[in-house]
């Protein structure tokens, strides 16, 4: 069941994750981390992630690139579907070639992302030669090519200097600089799909601005298609058109990022806007939303999120609510409106 | 039945007030249990320990442990009655092996006893009282650990001369340096803890601080190192009784034996054979122990 | 470091001068006269106090003079010379193998984590350290060369076989220089047990530390970026997550060294190498102090260079310690 409109006129969406459930075997039992993921993105679309720590998204970006460990994790069913394919049933050597060079992906803290031993070049030249590998016809890249390319990205991620730098360790660089050069790894591949997974976190706010400047020009620049992970909102909405928000391993409300601002739907994201925003509500002081997230070893029966929630009835405790459509492009999964017709 | 449901409640008023320490205790067991290797150490240990007990109750030939002479049984290989065989002077190898366990044992625990003696208060002064006190300590320190520790021991042994006692003494000598190491560094960390510094501006005297607060936070490690050091150490009393330095014949130490076995090789494979066994099984316990309890008591530390 | 020499020094003085008994009385023999014995004394300088003698000790030190050998009446300086070229070919040798073959056993048992490789590695990383070396060395002797002659019983060449010309009186180096083959061959196959048996616990720690550091590695975030960048597997464990986990590694590497030092002692006397463990043994049973002391001091001495090169070893692989 998708949860965004296919009426566009962009043919098939880029991305397709239906119903994808995972679980992780722990110490303490089988975590069900995530209970029927659905999600969609069109080509040069900008699609954010919202969520709370541990509600699942991190685990939703690297089950596609299928970088989770199988034994202690477990992809029970579901279809992750890239250009058409379904890559949870690719083979490994098959996985290798997409990562990277069709779908490539940014991660969070630039400090323990670069190998602290080896310079930047030598790992940029690493991958960019190894991203060669797979392509057909024509001449092997050379490393002096490889070389010359990576200080090409360097300059493109707005690096000063860097034919100099290049040669530096990833220790001699500030966190923003280390950042963008995660990103110019990310797109040595020239890949179709840009993970970003939480990539302002670890940064100062003002370096979080300027990455995200940069990642709106690069989107432009490159045509790029782009799935933004975030649990901050706003890092999110300055960047993505489309807005997906998770809570405990499912996404409950999906909506452009207008729609998500003007009319949030379901409960979890009432409380998480009322939560930042003081001045655009009535509310003269931010609320929390009380509770903590669930144990997802003994989940909540029915609906995830009815614990805390403060619209919840006699239904969401027994049953787990399905995908309906508010408006146009907007879906929630929320018992309260399953009434509602299709059409808004 | 009021008493037991009395004595349930009060079981349960128990077990909630100490639900940390219970967690953490089915935590260390959990650990322990689930390494088969530690285990392994931990029976390989209770075996030794319990042949060093029960050892005169279990040999066969007690007259043999030292003087005695059978020449018309020497050098018979392995049979019923003398399931290691004899040696040189007919003498049953079992029986001697399993007194040899008996003085491995004591020669162990003096050597790590007297070297946590001397390391651990040496250890303690230079990390609390810092300054010219531990670099002086800690200059010695190095000096000791500069030479390989056999080679030292070898040095020590030959100017006091060959014999047990010497060999106890130098490889105590060999052994202290360690444990002053290791409690400088735990003292240092642990001298600028909170709860040390709370202590102290409270007024708790030095040696209250220093035996209440810091000792037992030094304990797991020590722990850890005095199990691995005790198979260490028998195996470096077994080296002098090879070279011929440590214990002399007829005393039954393992490496003395094994020493006096090498002239009948190969056909009497057996006068050397045994002890070494012995000797690899011991240090395997201690060092399985070790690790075991490592894990358990001193997770971040690594070998 | 020279502080550490200079309390070396010290303490080995200390040590030779605490002994009991009377140095020049055994030196002498026990049908000597009580001037022969004087005249020994003398000699040795066993008459003067003991602070002048410990500075005539540290000159002669400085000028390379370890003294003289009660036992081969030789200079020390002149025994050392003789027989230190063993050891340290024994040594390199078996170095060189528990680290080659310790971090590639490392290696595999971090890949293959909890296969019968693994299994089979990690018993033998805890168990190899506990085997008595000497022991271990005797065993075989018994099993390869008695019952079995694939390798000879000890020395470092057969009696018949004319030892290469001195160049660096390394007989492997000096015989391959030379074009040698008899010579080398023969070399080669007195060194393989001794070299096997004084590597072994070394090989054990190697291989059990380096693997550990391997899966340490292989857990690290930057690893799952290597990974989602596409490099493959063998690039990622033998290039990237290798010379991160050398570096604790080669910390072993330096302490292992200094117990294989120690273990020469015992492993050139099981098979007779003319080294100066062997030399040291036969000294410290005889109350050679000199000699004793000669040794001691040598071998500390290259313990401590072999800490000097671990140090550089870190600097070249870890760049956030170089200070440049």
């Amino acid at each position: 069941m998708c949860s965004t409109p296919k009426a566009e006129d962009k043919g098939l969406p880029l991305l397709e994750i239906e119903e994808l459930r995972i679980e992780f075997g722990t110490f303490e039992g089988v975590s069900h981390v995530l209970d029927g993921v659905s999600l969609s993105l069109e080509r040069r679309g900008t699609l954010g992630l919202v969520g709370e720590t541990g509600c699942g998204k991190s685990i939703t970006a690297k089950a596609i690139l299928r970088l989770l460990p199988e034994p202690p994790a477990k992809i029970v069913s579901g279809s992750i579907r890239f250009q058409g394919e379904d890559l949870l049933r690719k083979g490994k050597q098959d996985m290798r070639k997409v990562r990277g060079r069709k779908i490539a992906m940014v991660f969070q803290d630039p400090m323990t992302f670069l190998n602290p031993v080896f310079t930047i070049e030598q790992q940029l030249v690493d991958v960019i030669v190894a991203h060669d590998e797979g392509r057909q016809g024509g001449r092997p890249v050379s490393r002096k090519e490889a070389r010359e390319k990576a200080v090409a990205l360097l300059r493109d991620v707005r690096i000063p200097q860097p034919e100099e730098r290049i040669r530096a360790y990833p220790h001699e660089f500030s966190g923003g600089m280390r950042q963008r050069v995660l990103i110019a790894m990310a797109l040595s591949g020239s890949p179709d799909l840009l993970i970003a997974d939480e990539p302002t976190t670890a940064l100062d706010v003002t370096i979080q601005a300027q990455i995200l400047k940069l990642t709106r020009d690069l989107v432009r620049e490159r045509e790029l298609s782009v799935l933004l992970i975030s649990h901050d909102l706003g890092v999110v909405a300055s960047v993505c058109r489309q807005i997906a928000v998770m809570y405990a391993g499912t996404v409950v409300e999906n909506c452009s990022t207008k729609q998500l601002f003007r009319n949030p739907i379901h409960p979890y994201t009432q409380g998480l806007l009322s939560s930042i925003l003081t001045f655009s509500t009535r509310k003269a002081r931010p609320e929390g939303i009380k509770g903590a997230i669930p144990d997802l070893i003994h989940p909540p029966a029915g609906c995830r999120f009815h614990p805390r929630c403060p619209k919840a009835h006699e239904l969401c405790r027994r049953e787990k609510p399905e995908a309906v459509q508010i408006e146009k492009g907007h879906w929630v999964r929320c018992h309260l409106h399953s009434g509602l017709s299709k059409n808004g | 039945m009021i008493r037991v449901v009395e004595g349930m409640s009060r079981l349960n008023r128990w077990k909630k007030e100490h639900d940390s320490q219970i967690r953490s205790f089915k935590l260390t067991l959990y650990t322990l249990g689930r390494s088969p290797l530690s285990l392994i150490g931990f029976c390989l240990v209770a075996v030794f320990l319990i042949m060093a007990l029960i050892g005169p109750m279990i040999i066969t030939y007690p007259g043999d442990i030292t003087g005695a002479l059978h020449l018309d049984r020497k050098l018979s290989a392995p049979s019923s009655s003398h399931p290691f065989g004899t040696d040189e002077v007919g003498r049953d190898i079992y029986s001697r092996v399993i007194m040899g366990t008996r003085l491995s044992l004591q020669i162990g625990l003096i050597i790590v006893f007297v070297a946590m003696g001397i390391g651990i208060p040496l250890g303690m002064a230079a990390g609390y009282m810092g300054g010219w006190v531990n670099e002086i300590i800690m200059r010695v320190t190095d000096i000791f650990l500069s030479v390989p520790g056999l080679l030292l021991a070898l040095a020590i042994v030959g100017a006091l001369g060959p014999g047990i006692t010497n060999a106890m003494i130098a490889l105590s000598i060999v052994w202290w340096p360690g444990y002053v190491r290791l409690v400088q560094g735990k003292t240092l960390a642990l001298r600028e803890e909170a709860y040390v510094e709370a202590a102290r501006s409270i007024g708790a005297s030095k040696l209250r601080l220093i035996f209440s607060h810091i000792l037992p936070n030094c304990m797991s490690p020590i722990i850890v190192k005095a199990s691995m050091d005790m198979g260490m150490a028998i195996l470096f009393a077994a080296n002098l009784g090879f070279i011929g330095v440590g214990a002399q014949p007829p005393v039954p130490e393992w490496g003395a034996m094994i020493s006096t076995g090498r002239n009948y090789l190969p056909d009497h494979w057996w006068l050397a054979t045994f002890p070494g066994l012995a000797i690899l099984i011991t240090v395997l316990g201690f060092n399985l122990l070790g690790d075991g309890l490592r894990d358990v008591l001193d997770p971040q530390s690594r070998g | 470091m020279g502080v550490t020499i200079f309390g070396l020094s010290l303490i080995v003085f200390v040590i030779s001068r605490v002994a009991p008994g009377d140095p020049a009385k055994l030196a002498a023999g026990p049908d000597a006269t009580e001037e022969m014995v004087e005249v020994i004394r003398h000699e040795f300088g066993l008459d003067k106090p003991l602070p002048y003698q410990y500075i005539l000790y540290m000159k002669g030190l400085l000028r390379g003079d370890f003294g003289k050998s009660i036992r081969t009446h030789r200079r020390v300086l002149d025994d050392i010379k003789d027989y230190l070229p063993a050891t340290l070919e024994l040594v390199f040798v078996s170095i060189g193998f528990s680290i080659l073959v310790g971090v590639l056993f490392g290696v595999l048992s971090s890949v293959y984590r909890d296969t019968w490789i693994d299994h089979g590695a990690r018993f033998f990383s805890v168990a190899g350290v506990a085997v008595p070396m000497f022991w271990m060395g005797i065993m075989l002797q018994i099993l390869l060369a008695a019952k079995f002659q694939v390798l000879p019983l000890g020395g470092r060449l057969d009696t018949m076989v004319v030892p290469p010309a001195p160049i660096t009186r390394f007989f492997l180096i000096d015989s391959l220089l030379l074009a040698d083959w008899r010579a080398f061959w023969n070399a080669g196959s007195h060194i393989i047990l001794p070299a096997f048996v004084l590597s072994f616990p070394a090989l054990a720690s190697i291989t059990r530390i380096n693997r550990a550091e391997m899966i340490e590695v292989l857990h690290k975030d930057f690893i799952l970026n290597e990974k989602a960048q596409g490099l493959s597997n063998r690039l990622i464990v033998w290039k990237y997550t290798l010379k991160n986990a050398l570096i604790p590694t080669l910390t072993m590497v330096g302490l292992r060294y200094g117990w294989m030092l120690g273990g020469t002692v015992l492993v050139e006397t099981v098979f007779d190498w003319p080294g100066i463990g062997h030399y040291a043994v036969s000294a410290a049973v005889y109350s050679d102090f000199q000699a004793v002391m000669g040794v001691t001091i040598v071998l500390g001495l290259n313990f401590m260079i072999a800490n000097l090169l671990v140090d550089l070893g870190y600097g070249m692989l870890d760049p956030r310690v170089r200070y440049d």
